[in-house]
């Protein structure tokens, strides 16, 4: 007895972009439980982008640590960005993920003349 | 009996790794090895950094992990190597440690302890106190047989001593000797009168020998000297006395009645060697002229002689004296050990060198500015022990090593010791204990309300008392040591946070902790005997029996010495929970122990569900929130393209759901 005819079908899809240098731009929240964790990270950092950052140790049973460019430091707080992280950004992960951010830190002045 | 330290108990394997390392990169490492952590490029010119300690059980938590990120984010503070192991254990408990990094005097990283090496550790040193008490009681017993057969040896000795001392009438030839010698010298010296006076150990005349008076003269005067004048000078001075009218000597008390009258007295001591056995006197010379200094010369000489001959003589009695005394020591001492022995020993001591006190104390601090005496007797009866400060005492002498002998004024010789003032102690004789180490440890001695003369020729029989007493305090410092390491051994195991528990080589429960109690609800009584599977849910219950057989074929365990492993446990109420086991192996002589150490995770692993609880569902409304959607998202996917399928995604909105929830309430919204 002969079978039904099988026939395969192959495709192939790709969509091409260019590698941008650097990878991360503003900061990373990496879950408690994520594969990597920050002194891998910062290795890859340290190596891939010229700007130093920083490392921020959150006590969260979600988030575990927060990298951010130190430029960024300068214009909000270390404790405002991990409330912020905390209540906006932990939401929407889990433990064992590792987010990137594009942070805009927008500061307003205003100044009373005497 | 040194107590257990960290330098006891380091894990092995401990696997020195640089940070930056991937645990997969590795190779295979050996099983339950613990990873030393190092930043091995520092900056230029620094060591090495010792960063912290990774176990098998972080790398299986996160494998993908470089050694780096498997660190604890806080480094526990290090212990040192002489730390005591209940201090760690402790410290292991309060903050929840797998592993703590020891550090050496250098501060430089010396190993790490687990919970496993840290038991194993503890249990090996219990199953070496129990040998080292068997051996310590093998020893007593040796000990015990040793003295028996030096008894019997003793007694032989001393039954054929006293025959002999029978067939030779000693007395005889020491009368014979001394009537002998001072009819000699009477003569040599051209003297009229001459005698011989032989003194006890105390200084009194026991023997009087003479030549010059008759039997019936002799008996007219009567007993022998008083030794009220110029003779009792001789004997309290122990000098040479020459003297030419010794009538007009103010010293002089007359001669008794029936007594002869004599004008020139020489006389000269017997002694040797400190030893002062008596006196010879001469009186007149035949010529009339006085004692000159050629008589001196050949009485003392002659005196001498006759010391020589007395120490010989004396030596077979000192020797009679020294086997009674040892027969004394080991009928007092043979069939007694501890506080019992020092009683009988300083009470033999007391009887064998006829004084009133005896004693033997141990230092009650290192420096031996105290002593405590361990056995006292007081010529009575027992004192209770008690402890003095040795200063200004001849116990301090005693203490720098050396022997100390003060036949007669020892009060004077040490008017701060108010105790020999106040008892009215006139003699004293000790020697310091010392260890086979070379330590002195104490001291035993004797003491006299009279004089102690003739004490050293007994110098080496103090010996035999000191080498047994010092055998026996060694002997009870080693109990001592070995009871108190016993009782804080098993104080660790019992106070420990995990359960441990050791089974043989067939599966039967040899020990079983009060941890172990709390844990699987069973009393040690109820479990201690029985197989092990009591405390296991099926399918391990069935399959151990299998294992440990293959273990004893193969020496190779799946999970033994591979660190802790999560497997499930059986409560005596049947209920099932899990736990983190390690096993590692102890073998004992031929003797094959199996070391469980169990901890309950049930809360553990119900907290990681509520974390996971939370990652994944809505706080709020318990719906699974977009993590748990995206992950059964991708694994839908991956599903419909392993089986050709189509998957759809709808999103439906809900227009003005806030308000709903706004307006009336959550649970509304949320039904």
């Amino acid at each position: 007895m002969k079978g039904p005819h099988i026939q395969h079908q192959h495709s192939l899809k790709v969509r091409i972009k260019e590698f941008a240098i650097p990878p991360i731009h503003d900061g990373l929240v990496l879950g408690r439980s994520s594969s990597i964790v920050c002194a891998a990270i910062r290795k890859a950092i340290d190596l891939l982008v010229p700007s130093p950052f920083e490392h921020i140790e959150v006590h969260d049973e979600v988030v575990g640590d927060v990298l951010v460019r130190s430029t960024i430091l300068r214009r909000i707080p270390p404790e405002k960005l991990v409330a912020f992280v905390l209540r906006r950004i932990k939401p929407l992960m889990g433990p064992e993920e590792i987010l990137h951010l594009d942070l805009d830190a927008e500061v307003t002045l205003e100044e009373e003349s005497p | 009996m040194t107590l257990l330290a960290a330098a006891d108990a380091l894990h092995d394997p401990v696997l020195r790794v640089s940070s930056d390392a991937h645990p997969r990169g590795l190779g295979e490492a050996p099983r339950a090895a613990i990873y030393a952590v190092f930043d091995e490029m520092p900056p230029a010119n620094r060591e090495p950094v010792f960063l912290g300690l990774v176990t098998a059980r972080d790398i299986s938590r996160f494998p993908n992990r470089i050694f780096a990120d498997l660190l604890p984010h806080h480094l526990p503070v290090p212990a040192r190597l002489d730390a005591p192991l209940e201090e760690i254990l402790a410290r292991m408990d309060a903050e929840s440690l797998e592993a703590i990094p020891v550090l050496n005097a250098e501060k430089a990283f010396a190993g790490a302890i687990s919970r496993t090496s840290l038991f194993s550790a503890l249990l090996k040193r219990e199953q070496g106190l129990l040998e080292e008490s068997q051996r310590l009681q093998a020893v007593v017993e040796d000990d015990r047989r040793c003295l028996s057969t030096w008894l019997a040896r003793s007694e032989e000795l001393y039954t054929a001593a006293t025959k002999l001392l029978g067939l030779l009438a000693a007395h005889a030839i020491e009368r014979d000797l001394l009537q002998n010698g001072i009819d000699a010298v009477t003569k040599l010296l051209q003297a009229r009168y001459g005698a011989v006076g032989i003194l006890d150990d105390a200084g009194q005349l026991t023997h009087f020998f003479y030549t010059g008076i008759g039997p019936e003269d002799a008996e007219r005067i009567g007993g022998l000297p008083q030794g009220r004048g110029l003779l009792g000078v001789v004997i309290r001075e122990n000098q040479m006395l020459r003297l030419d009218d010794m009538t007009s000597d103010p010293r002089s008390a007359g001669f008794p009645p029936h007594h002869p009258p004599m004008k020139s007295l020489l006389a000269v001591p017997i002694s040797y060697q400190d030893i002062v056995y008596g006196r010879v006197y001469l009186c007149d010379k035949t010529t009339g002229e006085p004692f000159t200094a050629h008589d001196e010369l050949l009485a003392s000489s002659f005196a001498g002689s006759l010391a020589m001959i007395l120490t010989n003589t004396r030596s077979q009695a000192e020797r009679e004296k020294a086997d009674e005394a040892i027969r004394l020591i080991v009928q007092g001492t043979s069939s007694v050990v501890g506080e019992e022995f020092f009683r009988s020993l300083v009470k033999t001591m007391a009887d064998a060198f006829h004084v009133r006190w005896a004693f033997v104390s141990e230092l009650a601090d290192e420096r031996g500015d105290t002593l405590r005496l361990i056995a006292f007797w007081s010529g009575r009866e027992h004192e209770a022990p008690f402890e003095y400060a040795t200063k200004g005492t001849p116990c301090e002498q005693v203490i720098a090593n050396q022997l100390c002998y003060y036949p007669r004024g020892i009060r004077e010789l040490f008017p701060d010791d108010r105790w020999l003032v106040e008892q009215g102690v006139e003699s004293y004789l000790a020697i310091p204990l010392v260890n086979t180490s070379g330590a002195v440890v104490g001291h035993l001695g004797v003491m006299h309300d009279g004089p102690m003369i003739g004490a050293p020729a007994a110098d080496p029989l103090l010996k035999i008392f000191a080498a047994r007493a010092t055998a026996e305090l060694e002997r009870r410092w080693a109990v001592d040591a070995l009871e108190h390491s016993e009782r804080r051994t098993r104080a660790i195991l019992a106070s420990a946070a995990d359960g441990i528990i050791t089974i043989d080589g067939r599966g039967n429960v040899e020990s079983f902790n009060p941890a172990a109690e709390r844990i699987f609800g069973y009393a040690a009584a109820d479990v201690v005997g029985q197989n092990v599977k009591m405390l296991m849910p099926d399918p391990y219950r069935s399959e151990h029996d299998g294992y440990l057989r293959a273990y004893g074929e193969s020496g190779h365990g799946l999970i033994i010495d591979v660190g802790p492993r999560e497997v499930l446990g059986r409560r005596q109420d049947v209920t099932v929970f899990p736990m983190d086991l390690a096993i590692s192996v102890m073998q004992v002589e031929n003797h094959r122990v199996f070391i469980g150490i169990v901890r309950d995770i049930s809360e553990r692993k119900h907290d990681q569900e509520r974390l996971n609880l939370l990652a994944h569902y809505d706080t709020l409304t318990s719906l699974p929130n977009r993590v748990l959607f995206n992950d059964r998202l991708k694994q839908t996917t991956i599903a419909a393209a392993r089986h050709d399928r189509v998957v759809t995604v709808m999103f439906i909105d809900l227009d003005r759901f806030q308000t709903i929830n706004d307006t009336l309430g959550h649970d509304v919204g949320t039904s």
